[in-house]
């Protein structure tokens, strides 16, 4: 049972929970870019919810060789043959997960294609597409849960208040901010209002996922997946872990609203 | 009078901690730091440690930080390396003119040095060395280089570095690595915090 790729535009990789506990050795967790869409999947299709799964940022087409249980976060079908088309439109990512999890080689603990440390490779035409045909999971088919959408994207200020101009929050809060197409796994790139930096210098700290790091120009990127460890850009926010899904999601060109989030609220929700 | 600094813990969003990192042994720091209770794992960075909770933090761990202080600064039991380099670096003449040595002076300088693991960030096993000769001590390249190749020997400021896959950057390019990668999928990062390397020409 197994699908071939017959073109992949954008970027597609396979993708799982990623790699904890390696962030010393200068390597993020990577993994999925919008985490409850993987789960999402991978429930559709009975599998266990990090299981790997195909990550299509762009456009991926498979034609099936054999019949196939497979599952997108939107759609869930069993093909005999024939061609599928698979898009991230009207969100950035989308994934395909197949019953069993898409078979690759476990590399210090995960399947995630990891770029900028050479884990995984990218998925071009010809590529296999196979089943590993790993456990059913026991809370089989339960949706995961829907993230809620339109609202802002909910922001801990700090932890670099020094580093900017006193109004840099209220700037970042301002005005809707536009996804840049020169986003990747690693940063995802924002056009909109500029937050204002103070004179102090650049100074390489450690990073997290969702960081918003601001360079001279004043010019918002949010760290993604396979972030650096370290970054010399100072910090004005973090996105609320909740809410990183949401921000994720919002396809290359849209738009991101941000607010305040309150660490006690986000306390309390969790 | 004894004072014990409290050090600041700072929110890096709700799933990890920042604050000063203490004068102590980095390798005793992430040993210590990653036994306490909720964390997933941590970065020791040249002047700040960052923990990582898979969940809000539970504490404000503002008494722990401030127990690193009392950690020795000695290392612990680093592994010693000695490294295979050739040093052919694309700046190496640069180098030389901008300190004032020949080039022969420049490599036996940095072969002479016995490093030490500080903190490990950027890249994936990208580990910064202290202990570079100070005659080599040079402020980071004016326009960094879209390309380093995997492997490069770079030194800038005070430290000196191995860039384990090719990246954009903004060091001096003095050689490369000759016997192995520096970061493998089987193994991770081959130095870790508190490693002594030596480069072998």
């Amino acid at each position: 049972m197994s699908l071939v790729v017959v073109r992949a535009l954008g970027l597609v990789t396979v993708q799982d929970g990623g790699r904890v506990g390696h962030m010393h050795e200068g390597l993020a967790r990577g993994g999925a870019l919008v985490r409850s869409a993987l789960v999402a999947a991978n429930r559709a299709v009975a599998n266990e919810d990090f299981a790997p799964a195909v990550e299509v940022l762009g456009k991926l087409i498979v034609r099936a060789e054999a019949p196939v249980e497979l599952a997108t976060d939107r759609t869930a079908r069993r093909v005999h043959d024939g061609e599928l088309v698979i898009e991230s439109e009207p969100e950035r990512a989308t994934y395909l997960a197949i019953r069993g999890g898409v078979a690759a080689p476990s590399i210090l603990g995960s399947a995630s294609a990891h770029l900028a440390a050479q884990l995984g490779h990218v998925l071009a035409a010809g590529a296999r597409i196979e089943s590993a045909r790993g456990a059913a999971h026991a809370h089989a088919l339960t949706s995961a849960p829907a993230a809620i959408r339109g609202s802002a994207i909910r922001v801990v200020p700090g932890p670099d208040a020094h580093a900017f101009a006193p109004d840099a929050i209220a700037a970042l809060v301002s005005a809707p901010y536009r996804i840049s197409p020169q986003s990747d796994r690693v940063g995802t790139r924002l056009v909109g209002p500029v937050v204002a930096r103070s004179s102090a210098p650049d100074r390489s700290r450690p990073t997290v996922r969702g960081a918003i790091e601001v360079p001279r120009d004043g010019q918002p990127i949010v760290l993604g997946p396979e972030h650096p460890t370290t970054g010399g850009y100072p910090i004005v926010g973090v996105i609320c872990a909740a809410d990183l899904d949401r921000f994720f999601a919002i396809r290359i060109g849209g738009d991101a609203c941000f607010e305040v989030g309150h660490v006690a609220t986000s306390r309390a929700r969790s | 009078m004894n004072f014990v600094t409290v050090p600041l813990v700072e929110r890096l969003g709700d799933r990890a901690l920042r604050f000063a990192r203490p004068h102590a042994a980095p390798a005793r720091i992430l040993e210590a730091v990653k036994a306490w209770p909720g964390v997933i794992d941590a970065v020791v960075g040249a002047t700040d440690i960052a923990i990582y909770f898979d969940a809000e933090p539970s504490e404000d761990y503002e008494a722990r930080a401030a127990e690193l202080a009392t950690l020795p600064s000695e290392a612990t039991v680093g592994r010693e390396h000695q490294i295979c380099v050739a040093y052919d670096g694309e700046d190496l003449a640069a180098v030389a003119a901008a300190t004032r040595m020949t080039i022969d002076e420049v490599i036996a300088a940095h072969a002479a040095g016995t490093y030490e693991v500080a903190s490990i960030g950027f890249l994936p096993g990208f580990a910064y060395l202290d202990g570079l000769d100070p005659r080599l001590e040079l402020p980071r390249r004016e326009t960094p280089r879209p390309r380093v190749p995997a492997g490069a020997l770079a030194i800038a400021g005070t430290q000196t570095a191995v860039y384990p896959f090719a990246s954009p950057g903004g060091w001096h390019l003095i050689g490369r690595v000759i016997d192995g990668p520096m970061f493998t999928p089987e193994h991770g990062a081959r130095l870790a915090l508190g490693d002594r390397v030596r480069f072998v020409p």
